[in-house]
């Protein structure tokens, strides 16, 4: 409503100024600001309030059988509030054990491993969180 | 020149093996049309018509294939031994911003360089050109893991702190490099919302494209998303606004 009134300042102020479009140009200034705030408020409603370290939890998605030996995959989850980066995660099953490394789970983020073990897993697998350095 | 920070970081070597298949054509194509706007916003002379533009975009991806694919075999990173796959999809990811380079150094050391034809540009123009800028610094960013890295080392103030300086530098860039249709603005509230909030708006949606491409938002919540955005967003905002001084 605002757009009419402007355009007609503009235009008077200088007559051979090409007009450009100023619906536009509040379009798109409105969008940038939505953008802008909508980072900020998630920022701030996130991240404000106590520190809560890593968090890191890990779930067995399936195993299965191929080429010769047993692969576990493992989702490992942060619900903390920080990354933890270098996470060791490393699965027993008998005698066995496996592990892997995941450089970064981000927190409230995910990341997938897959462990591989000769013996089949499936009754006994038992995993741990090794440890994590803080990025 | 323009494409040489990308040719020797590692990082790009490996989202070349790596980077699924449609993520790798959606960079492509939407290469297409960004290259075409350079060519016609920044090309030699828009008088020359859109054809003259399409072949523009069209020699300079040739040119950015054809020196990709030459460096990346002279320095040893595509050698015979690997599948055909990868190494296009690396040459892929070198040639669009190769070519985004090449048009953009036809500009800057054409001879017929024509201060009135700049001053032509429209809103939408000025829009493109720091969508662009923008691109350009945040594709040679994103893909060092550094990114990453500051996104999760940072507290939530210092990501506000970033932000309200990406905004703040950002618009005293714009003013300095002189944004045309800026004085017709007049009041610096309004250009501050049709060009510094505008821009920065785009420069966090550039954000999240490229950040989307290479898969570095993958298996992020929501408070390591937006603070990787911003950081990425620091550099595209420097790009967008300075956008305007390179071209």
């Amino acid at each position: 409503m605002a757009t009419p009134s402007k355009k007609k300042t503009v235009g008077a102020a200088k007559p051979d100024a090409e007009p450009g479009p100023p619906v536009l140009a509040w379009a798109m200034g409105g969008l940038g600001l939505i953008l802008l705030l909508t980072c900020l408020v998630v920022i701030l409603s996130q991240g404000l309030g106590e520190a809560r370290p890593p968090d890191i939890r890990t779930r067995v998605v399936e195993i299965r059988a191929a080429d010769g030996q047993w692969l576990a995959e493992v989702e490992v989850r942060n619900l903390g509030g920080e990354t933890g980066a270098e996470v060791q995660v490393e699965g027993r099953a008998g005698a066995e054990t496996a592990s892997a490394t995941v450089d970064y789970v981000p927190a409230g983020g995910e990341a997938a491993i897959v462990l591989g073990f000769t013996e089949d897993p499936r009754t006994d697998l038992r995993l741990r969180v090794a440890g994590w350095i803080e990025p | 020149m323009f494409g040489l920070p990308l040719l020797m970081t590692m990082e790009m070597w490996s989202y070349g093996l790596t980077l699924d298949p449609v993520r790798l054509t959606v960079f492509l194509l939407s290469g297409l049309p960004l290259l075409l706007g350079l060519a016609v916003f920044a090309g030699f002379s828009r008088s020359q018509g859109i054809g003259h533009a399409v072949i523009d975009v069209f020699a300079a991806l040739a040119v950015g294939f054809v020196t990709s694919g030459f460096l990346l075999i002279l320095i040893g990173v595509i050698d015979g031994t690997a599948p055909l796959r990868p190494a296009v999809g690396q040459i892929i990811l070198q040639a669009a911003p190769a070519a985004m380079g090449a048009l953009l150094a036809r500009r800057q050391f054409g001879a017929d360089r024509n201060d009135a034809e700049k001053a032509e540009a429209r809103y939408s123009g000025e829009l493109f050109l720091m969508v662009a800028g923008a691109l350009f610094l945040a594709l040679n960013i994103a893909p060092t893991e550094e990114t990453r890295l500051i996104a999760y080392r940072m507290a939530p103030w210092q990501a506000v702190g970033l932000l309200l300086l990406s905004v703040g530098l950002m618009h005293v860039i714009v003013y300095l490099a002189g944004f045309a249709g800026q004085e017709e603005q007049g009041h610096p509230f309004s250009a501050f919302v049709h060009f510094t909030l505008a821009g920065y708006g785009l420069v966090l949606l550039t954000g999240v494209y490229v950040l989307w491409l290479f898969g570095a938002l993958d298996g992020h919540g929501v408070l390591e998303t937006a603070k990787t955005i911003v950081v990425l967003g620091f550099p595209g905002a420097i790009g967008a606004a300075a956008a305007r001084l390179l071209v």
